[in-house]
């Protein structure tokens, strides 16, 4: 590669090489190196020239996570900007366990409004029914909210083939904050999450390295959107949360929605965070919409 | 893909061929309900025309809510009638009906309304007397009949004359006499006013209960607001695609028959990224080292 390059027959531009998954940082950090020692600056009027991290974050993002809907596990697609194509898991199964309550213990209600209404039902059957929705609604309902609280929360970035990259445990909980660690598939640490407050008027993800220090944060960008999405839901999408990267008392990037319905995010970075990794970002982004996912109906969140 | 220009006439068929997907919805809806497919072979229709309330009832979905609602407009008028019909038939079967229900006249003139319970073999009562404006008092429950008729009977109402005193020395004449601005005095008749002669039914008419309206209004309600945020969402999401430019779509379009209309290149993204764009290359310095 590096030989291919000293051929470059217009030794004063950087020209963008196409991408090669996987992508090789430290073989273009070389190049770039060589390029920048090598070559004196333009006097005068210039055209921008690049930087190295320019270049490697416009090859690395932006970073698409995709729902897949309809499933029951929580599922996502990630497509990062060098092309690679991987997936995340996380169970959804106390949630889907407290919405078969709730819809049980509606049908509950729905029976016992019927056995009211019509005197001559037959006791036997109507007992059944109403006993057989009520005790699986109650059971499901709290079991589901059970879990849901005290059960450790897990969400797993894999590729493909299924090997496991990276993996969202949580580590510290309480009733309004929460601690996750991201690890790779070794257990080894490479990030911390915090969700805190609740999260009212806007969302705030907080990202620390494994030694305590402040990262970047994940903010929302409107109060109206978040306010209007207490109250309507996210109606078709419209209200769905748009993030805003803040690091160091700047905007570092974005989490635009894409698609009809706005469930797709798109992470886009114009500033360079050199340790986060894009698929770390896209782990994370895949957590907390597993963790907060807009509702259609007026919800806390 | 070829990328075909937006113009005028583009968008007038996109724009018509939307309204027309709108438009002819009950339409379609119309025609493919009454496809012959979806129509019963010639031989299975009936030959006489149903009765159209029946057929209201036994096939429109909406029978069993119309019935419930007649269940619950049912008034205690109503209820008595039946019942009253009830025993009518029993009566005409040769069934022996006692009468549970008697009207007794007080010698004061007081109306007594005394309900017959069946109380382990025994028949026990429960009476009401008349108050003013036609309304009835519960007096006592579970005495015999003649105990039921002497607590009307020493009953004192207010305008009546003075009872002797008892001999236990407790009864009307020692308890503390109502204050006068709290006795329920008959009101006085004003002129022209006639005071009917039968007593008018005590028929309770039925309160509709508020909160069927309430949820019908707020399901309205939210079905509006779905239908906005649809369209919401339909004209934002219209407007992010690039070949739609309904809203602010800046450089995807080129004019129609351009040299980048033809092209099959696609043309270059909108986005953040102005330094990927290539940029024109200087002339080739010749290599002396």
């Amino acid at each position: 590669m590096i030989s291919e390059f000293s051929e470059n027959p217009y030794p004063g531009i950087l020209v963008r090489p196409l991408p090669k998954p996987p992508y090789d940082a430290a073989t273009s950090l070389a190049r770039t190196a060589t390029k920048r020692t090598s070559v004196p600056r333009l006097s005068g009027l210039s055209a921008p020239s690049p930087t190295l991290e320019e270049i490697v974050y416009s090859d690395r993002y932006p970073v698409v996570v995709k729902r897949r809907r309809f499933r029951f596990w929580h599922k996502s697609v990630v497509r990062t900007g060098t092309g690679n194509v991987l997936r995340t898991k996380a169970s959804r199964l106390p949630r889907l366990m407290r919405a078969w309550g709730l819809w049980s213990l509606a049908a509950a209600w729905v029976v016992a409004h019927g056995i009211a209404e019509s005197a001559g039902a037959d006791p036997l059957a109507s007992a059944f029914w109403l006993n057989s929705f009520l005790w699986f609604g109650l059971t499901s309902y709290f079991t589901g909210a059970f879990f849901g609280t005290f059960a450790k929360k897990r969400l797993e970035l894999e590729t493909t083939a299924g090997e496991l990259v990276y993996q969202v445990r949580r580590i510290a909980g309480g009733i309004l904050t929460s601690h996750f660690s991201l690890r790779d598939e070794l257990g080894n640490e490479h990030l911390r999450l915090q969700r805190s407050g609740t999260q009212f008027f806007k969302r705030r993800w907080k990202f620390y390295d494994r030694l305590g220090g402040a990262g970047p944060q994940i903010v929302e960008r409107s109060y109206l959107t978040a306010l209007c999405r207490k109250l309507f839901g996210h109606l078709w999408g419209n209200f769905r949360a748009r993030y805003t990267i803040w690091h160091n008392g700047i905007t570092v990037g974005s989490i635009e929605r894409e698609g009809f319905t706005n469930d797709r995010f798109r992470i886009e970075f114009w500033k360079e965070v050199p340790t986060l990794d894009p698929k770390l970002v896209a782990t994370a982004v895949a957590f907390i919409d597993h963790q907060d996912p807009e509702r259609w109906h007026p919800w806390f969140n | 893909m070829l990328r075909l220009g937006m113009n005028a006439e583009n968008r007038k068929r996109v724009y018509l061929s939307c309204i027309f997907a709108v438009v002819s919805l009950p339409g379609g809806a119309h025609a493919s309900l009454n496809s012959p497919s979806l129509k019963l072979p010639a031989e299975l229709e009936p030959t006489t025309n149903w009765r159209k309330d029946i057929v209201l009832e036994a096939r429109s979905p909406y029978a069993l809510m119309r019935l419930t609602k007649l269940k619950n407009l049912k008034t205690t008028a109503d209820t008595f009638d039946l019942i009253g019909r009830d025993a009518n038939r029993l009566k005409n079967l040769g069934a022996k009906v006692e009468k549970r229900l008697r009207a007794i006249q007080t010698d004061k003139g007081r109306r007594l309304l005394v309900i017959e319970s069946i109380h382990r073999d025994k028949p026990l009562y429960t009476g009401y007397v008349n108050g003013p404006k036609n309304t009835y008092a519960f007096l006592a429950s579970g005495l015999h009949l003649a105990q039921v008729v002497t607590a009307a009977e020493s009953l004192r109402f207010p305008g009546d004359e003075p009872q002797l005193p008892t001999e236990t020395g407790i009864g009307p004449e020692s308890a503390m006499p109502m204050p006068e601005e709290m006795r329920d005095a008959p009101r006085a008749v004003s002129a022209g006013e006639t005071i009917p002669e039968k007593p008018q039914p005590m028929v309770q008419t039925y309160k509709q209960s508020p909160w069927p309206n309430r949820l019908k209004t707020l399901f309205g309600w939210t079905m509006l607001l779905l239908g906005i945020g649809f369209i919401w969402r339909l004209i934002s999401w219209a407007g992010s695609r690039k070949s739609l430019p309904l809203t602010g779509s800046t450089t995807s379009t080129a004019a129609p028959g351009s040299a980048a209309a033809l092209t099959q290149l696609p043309p270059f993204k909108r986005g953040k990224f102005t330094s990927l764009t290539p940029l024109p290359l200087p002339k080739k310095e010749k290599q002396t080292a």
